[in-house]
């Protein structure tokens, strides 16, 4: 809003940061996407007349991923609290949570990146079957996700370091995060069990 | 609507339905149907429940804030009227300088 337009409102609040708002009308909208994939992928599973994954198809790394799915609950937790330092006024305790939820958040994808060349090494790719199909979209798109939140938090980052940090930004940007932390539990009960 | 689901069942009027593979992809085409039918609408309502108690909040501390100002009994930070960009400002929020704050701007 410009200083002009400030002037002619001044009774103007905002009750919820614009930034906030939009991220939530944001994950709201990706949740109906994620549903439709989780819907066409248990009737995929359910139609298949053969065992599920079917077979001669690598077994998806379920264990593994347990631990990376560990790591992404931990790194929301941790975002959490930084978030919550932020908005109590605290701000010389954000920096280590923030950093430490992002460095977490990179080890998930990274890790996942680790995990895809091992499968595709073993054979299990977009084309392999349906169940390679579903399996590259869904977690593609998750992981999609987690990049862009990640660079949101990097935005969060850069913005505390430098001083010019607004509670919108901050505010979308962990919602986002939250989101990608939650939907994750979900996608790996549908996909990887 | 279970109601309308399960006189489907009984008229097995889909061709998808009906054809399916097995029973357990037939439920999973029912099951499936209700959640997406569900999910929007829980989605619609979450987000008005949640922007209608931020409004009440944020409402509840103008009240506040106004029955401070009219007796005169502004006392520290933490009692100044919102601003307009979080609610629940921490003591110090405004001083700080942040982005989008009078200070930070």
């Amino acid at each position: 809003m410009t200083t002009r337009a400030r002037t002619a409102h001044p009774e103007r609040q905002q009750v919820v940061p614009h930034g906030v708002f939009a991220m939530v009308i944001f994950v709201l909208c990706e949740s109906m996407f994620f549903g439709g994939l989780i819907s066409a992928h248990t009737i995929a599973e359910t139609s298949s007349l053969t065992a599920w994954p079917p077979p001669g198809q690598p077994r998806l790394p379920a264990e593994a991923t347990l631990i990376n799915t560990c790591a992404l609950l931990v790194s929301g937790g941790l975002l959490g609290v930084a978030h919550r330092h932020f908005l109590r006024g605290l701000r010389f305790k954000v920096k280590l949570p923030l950093t430490a939820a992002i460095a977490l958040g990179t080890f998930f994808v990274a890790f996942q990146g680790y995990e895809w060349v091992q499968l595709i090494g073993e054979g299990l790719t977009l084309t392999s079957s349906t169940h390679g199909g579903f399996f590259y979209l869904i977690v593609g798109a998750h992981g999609m996700h987690a990049l862009a939140a990640l660079v949101a938090l990097y935005f969060v980052y850069r913005g505390l370091s430098t001083g010019k940090l607004g509670a919108g930004l901050f505010g979308g940007a962990a919602i986002f995060w939250y989101w990608v932390v939650i939907m994750w539990p979900i996608l790996y009960w549908k996909v990887y069990l | 609507m279970f109601g309308v689901l399960l006189a489907a069942e009984s008229a097995a009027a889909c061709p998808v339905c009906f054809q399916s593979a097995n029973d357990e992809n037939r439920t999973a085409f029912m099951l499936m149907t209700g959640f997406l039918t569900v999910l929007p609408l829980l989605l619609i309502g979450f987000a008005i429940r949640w922007y209608v108690r931020r409004v009440k909040e944020f409402e509840k501390q103008n009240r506040a804030h106004q029955r401070a100002a009219r007796r005169g009994t502004f006392t520290g930070k933490a009692q100044r009227p919102a601003q307009g960009r979080v609610l629940n400002a921490p003591e110090g929020y405004f001083e700080r300088g942040y982005a989008g704050t009078p200070r930070g701007r």
